[in-house]
């Protein structure tokens, strides 16, 4: 890199850094000219002024600085320093190192959230050398997690296409399983809530003008989808399974399995509601052999006549 | 990933704006404590001693307007040792960007949610601290889970992992259908796309190997100890192999999804039907994927060994239910 191209990152910068002070510091929302004047970094002629304030003002909103506008003519402005500074969280020693682990152990992959930048502001960086964890994660990012989360947090109603229909939804909360975001929320149009994967919502999404738009339920609804079996709107019958010693104990722990007998050779029988037959069936093939369906009869007809239909194509 | 300690920000390549994000964190920390020592700001906020001198001889002409001593930041290394001082704009760190809380509350929540941690340790206190400083509401955090896991399980495969020690597994291979003990050299645990993961050398194969960790039945007491790769490699959750055959599947509208769901060396449209040419590790992995598709699907070409295995299977369970 040349010298000069070094010296022009320094004085830009500078000026930066001048603009900033500058805004924190009026109490009044000032005009351009009024900034160029006291900053006095700015080139000669109008066009360029013009030019490079505006990419001064965006490089800043893009840190999240909060520059407050006053529309008009001409159009005026200021930082408010209390929505410019960062409460103190007041983290102990301890609390700091926590965080720093959890960071260097989780990996979320957003586009514009450099963990790195989040722990300079909250604990001034990390004390000491973070060994590499022994277990690490890594969740997956999405585009729109940074404005799905803020709407859900101010409580701003989204708009967004899924499943090919216009969608009007009240967020309220997201949650990550399996790989996969989910946005749980109010649907407006459809007058109930609904579960939606944040990889099928279609083009951006775009919040709402007003914050405190609408109230959570003070219950929280399960935030990640059920399991395949109970994917639908109601019970349509209790199955019965027996499942062998192998796999009992996978089985016998599922939300809402219930084992209903044990044998001493080790099998057990369930009894598992579903909502969803083709989930139903998916789920017990899946176990193979170790799996048969006891009941109720047109469940246990369902699997063989399907399976009938394989090994006699 | 770890990115606890960061990437060093170099200022020969570092944007502008980048250096104006690390001092706008750093003139505060430093402010606030009455300075501190050059060694431990260019650890904490990557710089080097050269490049926190450049930025600190910069800060220390920059204020506000008429620029007289008084308006302006006094920022100087003495006798190894920053001070900044009159920098009352920059008094607090710039707020947290909406990515940046979704960052911090998810990780630590994420880890939260692994068994085993607890609950009212100094993780849980800073997560509630931070999501207070960010207006967040207790129940609004994301609910993040990494993998159904064993406690006990998970804690004894981390302890083999960081002390080096073999591990004997009673393990239940989703592919071959079969329960099998296995002696592994333990280098890793990870958690991608919602699951657990063991990966290390595994003595009965030769070779390394993933291990789902909800299928780990038990962990034997710690064996013998390892010597661990240099580079164990990254912790991917599917490592093909390249002897697996190739077996072509067909199809229609209700099977598609196959293609999304699975590893596979590419697809082709048949008449309004989807090929999809498929690795094959274990029969009984792709028993299991023809029952589930059923009569939306069939095998168009495979080893002879193969071709067979979905009537095979779904004869063989249809003679439990007789």
């Amino acid at each position: 890199m040349s010298a000069t191209m070094a010296s022009a990152q320094d004085v830009r910068l500078e000026r930066l850094l001048k603009l900033l002070a500058t805004l924190l510091d009026t109490e009044r929302p000032i005009s351009r000219s009024q900034i160029v004047e006291r900053v006095a970094m700015y080139p000669a002629d109008d066009a360029a002024i013009r030019q490079a304030f505006a990419r001064d003002i965006k490089a800043l909103e893009a840190m999240g600085v909060p520059v407050a506008v006053v529309g008009g003519q001409p159009p005026l402005y200021r930082v408010p320093p209390e929505a410019y500074e960062m409460p103190d969280p007041g983290l102990t020693e301890e609390e700091q190192a926590a965080l720093h682990l959890a960071l260097a152990t989780v990996g979320v992959e957003l586009p514009e959230g450099s963990s790195e930048e989040a722990l300079w502001k909250v604990t001034g960086g990390a004390a000491q050398r973070i060994e590499a964890p022994i277990t690490t994660a890594a969740l997956p990012g999405h585009n729109h997690l940074s404005v799905l989360w803020r709407a859900t947090n101010e409580r701003r109603r989204l708009a967004f296409v899924y499943n090919g229909a216009d969608r009007d939804v009240e967020p309220w909360a997201l949650s990550c399983r399996g790989g996969h975001w989910y946005l749980r929320g109010y649907d407006r149009q459809r007058g109930d809530d609904r579960l939606f994967r944040l990889d099928r919502i279609e083009g951006t999404p775009s919040a709402g003008d007003a914050a405190g738009a609408f109230d959570r339920p003070s219950e929280r609804p399960p935030a990640g989808p059920p399991p395949p079996w109970m994917l639908g709107e109601d019970v349509v019958f209790t199955a019965s399974v027996q499942v062998d010693a192998d796999q009992a104990a996978y089985v016998g722990g599922l939300e809402g399995v219930m084992v209903t007998d044990e044998h001493p050779d080790g099998s057990v029988v369930v009894d598992m509601p579903v909502a969803n037959p083709a989930g139903f069936r998916t789920f017990v093939l899946g176990l193979l052999d170790h799996a048969i369906v006891l009941g109720p009869p047109e469940a246990r007809e369902g699997i063989v006549s399907w399976l009938e239909a394989v090994a006699y194509p | 990933m770890a990115r606890g300690r960061g990437v060093p920000v170099s200022t020969s390549t570092a944007t502008a704006e980048e250096r104006l994000r690390r001092l706008l964190a750093l003139i505060p920390w430093v402010a606030e404590r009455g300075g501190a020592q050059v060694d431990e700001v260019c650890a904490r906020f990557g710089f080097t001693e050269a490049e926190l001198q450049d930025d600190l001889e910069l800060l220390f002409v920059c204020g506000v307007h008429p620029y007289q001593p008084g308006d302006l930041i006094w920022a100087e290394i003495v006798d190894g040792r920053v001070s900044i001082s009159y920098a009352d704009w920059f008094r607090r760190p710039l707020r947290l960007t909406p990515a940046q809380g979704l960052v911090l509350v998810t990780a630590a929540g994420a880890l939260l949610s692994v068994p085993g941690t607890d609950p009212d340790g100094p993780l849980a206190r800073a997560l509630d601290k931070v999501a207070g400083v960010l207006g967040v509401e207790p129940g609004d955090s994301p609910e993040v889970t990494l993998g159904d896991v064993d406690e006990s399980v998970l804690a004894r495969l981390q302890a083999a992992v960081a002390e080096h020690r073999q591990v004997t597994l009673d393990y239940y291979s989703f592919g071959s259908d079969r329960r099998t003990e296995r002696t592994v050299e333990p280098w890793s645990v990870f958690s991608s796309k919602g699951a657990w993961y063991l990966r290390g050398h595994c003595h009965q194969a030769a070779d390394t190997r993933l291990f789902r960790v909800d299928r780990i039945r038990d962990v034997g007491p710690h064996g013998a100890a390892f010597e661990p790769p240099a580079d164990p490699g990254p912790p991917t959750a599917y490592e093909r192999r390249d002897d697996d055959p190739i077996v072509v599947l067909e199809v229609a509208e209700g099977g598609r999804w196959v293609a999304a769901q699975y590893p596979n060396d590419g697809t082709a449209e048949q008449d309004g039907r989807l090929r999809i040419r498929l690795p094959v590790g274990e029969r009984a992995w792709l028993e299991r994927l023809l029952l589930i598709i059923g009569p939306e699907g069939r095998v168009v070409e495979a080893p002879s060994r193969l071709a067979d295995a979905g009537a095979e299977a779904a004869a063989r369970l249809l003679a439990r239910y007789r």
